[in-house]
């Protein structure tokens, strides 16, 4: 595969849209790949339309797997039906479009279209100096939202079609680590005493109880948002969402540092009062180790494919070394070692 | 032959930095110049400590290993099931012999993998054989691998720790 074919085509994007929207020919005025996010690719295409005699500026996102595959050990199109899924919700989600799986249509498949949502993700923006009560009433926002993703109904919305639904407490936590462990041995990686460590203390620390068996979003954080003027419009980044327990997005959101946005006091009011749930800080931390896990999961296979034969860019290397090392020293620490 | 390795990676370095990065206009790109300069200055850490970081390791390891076949040792002549279950411990560790410090950087690593193996094949015996955590004498034997895992953890953070990747908001 050449550099060119690891991109996407401007051209061929404009000819898809066009057999897609069906109303006249697309024009792309730009296509760029987002910076950040490394599960999968995304890129951002603002096209130009006409419909009714009218010329309308569109803004859709693209998301396809790299080239070599995603980060992730979940399909693009399991995140895609999440999103589907969703948009019937309370929880604010961008609207999609289509899913593809034909490789001629793009070169690369699969990948899906979403609108994408007026707004900004940018920390850089937001904490920028003089936006601190800007900053305050997002994070409540942000708590509120994610008692919007813990209280839905995930069977209506159809989530359990393709979601595992957790029968036993101890489920909710097993079941996604199962999959996680088996993501990283399939890698077949170096040994690593530490990431035993840390598998073996979420499974002998497990769980025995739940307060909701909860839509998890999966990864919580500055950057996986979308806000315009004083409130979060919609949230991204679904691929790690599953059923399971609600503290485990807190976790998430507090490793990844959303009490950076308001106290933490503050915006764990906002989530009891708009959720009815309980915070429990015990399960926080085992759900902190977890995210650990999760993280050397997901980034550690990804050294297992540089090797004589074959190597990746240096993005990767650094998804690959920084990531789960700094995961094994936090987890390990964590754990009170 | 001079240069040195370390003075061409920090030439590289500077190159990237002073005249490559400057000029790159597209995000993407500028993600993945950044992305190799990280992995250029975790290789002069590399080069300049990996081998005593390995030899370090490999000599704990060892050290930590021959003390638990001792254990291992002492409780299975009690006979019964403790012989069994401190045979199977035995089988795990194999023979390690004490370790001292390596000539060639390839063979430390290969015997630093070697060891970790042993040490991952104990852990997982750990947890086969008491799932719930409840044999203090096995609870002993955990902890004293975790703490090595700590030390492990230590030697390894000041060679990866310029990779490490916040997921902190940027600017707070």
């Amino acid at each position: 595969m050449t550099d060119d074919d690891r991109d996407l085509d401007e051209a061929r994007v404009a000819a898809y849209l066009t057999e897609r929207f069906g109303t006249g020919p697309v024009e792309v005025a730009s296509l760029r790949r987002n910076v950040g996010g490394m599960s999968r690719e995304t890129w951002f295409a603002e096209v130009l339309r006409v419909q009714a005699g009218e010329q309308h500026r569109e803004s859709l996102t693209f998301r396809l797997d790299h080239p070599e595959g995603s980060v992730v050990p979940v399909s693009l199109e399991r995140e895609y039906k999440t999103f589907r899924a969703l948009g019937a919700s309370p929880v604010p989600v961008a609207e999609t479009l289509w899913y593809e799986d034909d490789p001629q249509l793009l070169g690369r498949a699969p990948f899906y279209v979403r609108r994408t949502v007026p707004g900004s993700a940018s920390a850089g923006q937001l904490f920028a100096s003089g936006n601190e009560e800007r900053r305050r009433k997002i994070g409540v926002d942000l708590a509120e939202k994610l008692a919007a993703v813990h209280t839905m109904d995930w069977r209506a919305a159809g989530l359990a079609e393709f979601m595992q639904v957790p029968e036993r407490a101890e489920d909710h936590a097993l079941l996604e680590l199962e999959h996680y462990e088996r993501s990283y041995r399939a890698a077949q990686p170096e040994p690593m005493p530490v990431v035993e460590v840390l598998f073996s203390w979420l499974k002998r620390n497990v769980p025995h109880d739940v307060q909701r068996t909860s839509l998890v979003w999966g990864d919580v954080g500055v950057g996986n948002f979308i806000y315009a003027g004083e409130e979060v419009v919609a949230l991204t980044d679904w691929e790690q969402a599953h059923l399971g327990d609600p503290m485990k997005d807190w976790a998430s959101a507090l490793w990844r540092g959303v009490d950076a946005l308001a106290p933490r006091d503050m915006l764990f009011e906002a989530y009891e009062r708009a959720s009815g749930l309980r915070i429990d800080e015990d399960r926080i931390r085992y759900y902190s180790v977890f995210i650990d896990a999760e993280y050397v999961g997901t980034s550690f296979p990804l050294l297992s494919e540089l090797g004589p034969d074959h190597t990746r860019d240096a993005t990767f290397v650094r998804l690959g070394i920084g990531v789960p090392y700094m995961c094994m020293e936090h987890g390990l620490r964590t754990i009170g070692y | 032959m001079r240069p040195t390795a370390e003075e061409l990676l920090a030439s590289l370095r500077l190159s990237l930095n002073d005249t490559v990065a400057p000029k790159v206009e597209d995000r993407w790109a500028r993600y993945v110049v950044s992305a190799m300069d990280l992995v250029l200055a975790h290789l002069q850490l590399r080069m300049a400590g990996e081998l005593d970081a390995m030899d370090a390791d490999n000599v704990d390891m060892s050290a930590t290993l021959v003390s638990l076949a001792g254990l291992a040792v002492r409780h299975g002549e009690h006979g019964g099931e403790a012989r069994d279950r401190w045979a199977a411990v035995l089988e795990r560790i194999g023979s390690p012999e004490p370790g001292g410090p390596g000539q060639r950087l390839d063979d430390a690593v290969a015997r630093n993998e070697e060891l970790r193996g042993r040490i991952v094949a104990v852990l997982q015996w750990l947890d086969e054989t008491d799932p719930g955590d409840e044999d203090p004498q096995l609870r002993g034997v955990r902890d004293e691998l975790h703490r090595l895992v700590r030390r492990q953890v230590d030697r390894l953070v000041p060679l990866v720790e310029p990779l490490y990747m916040s997921f902190r908001p940027v600017g707070a």
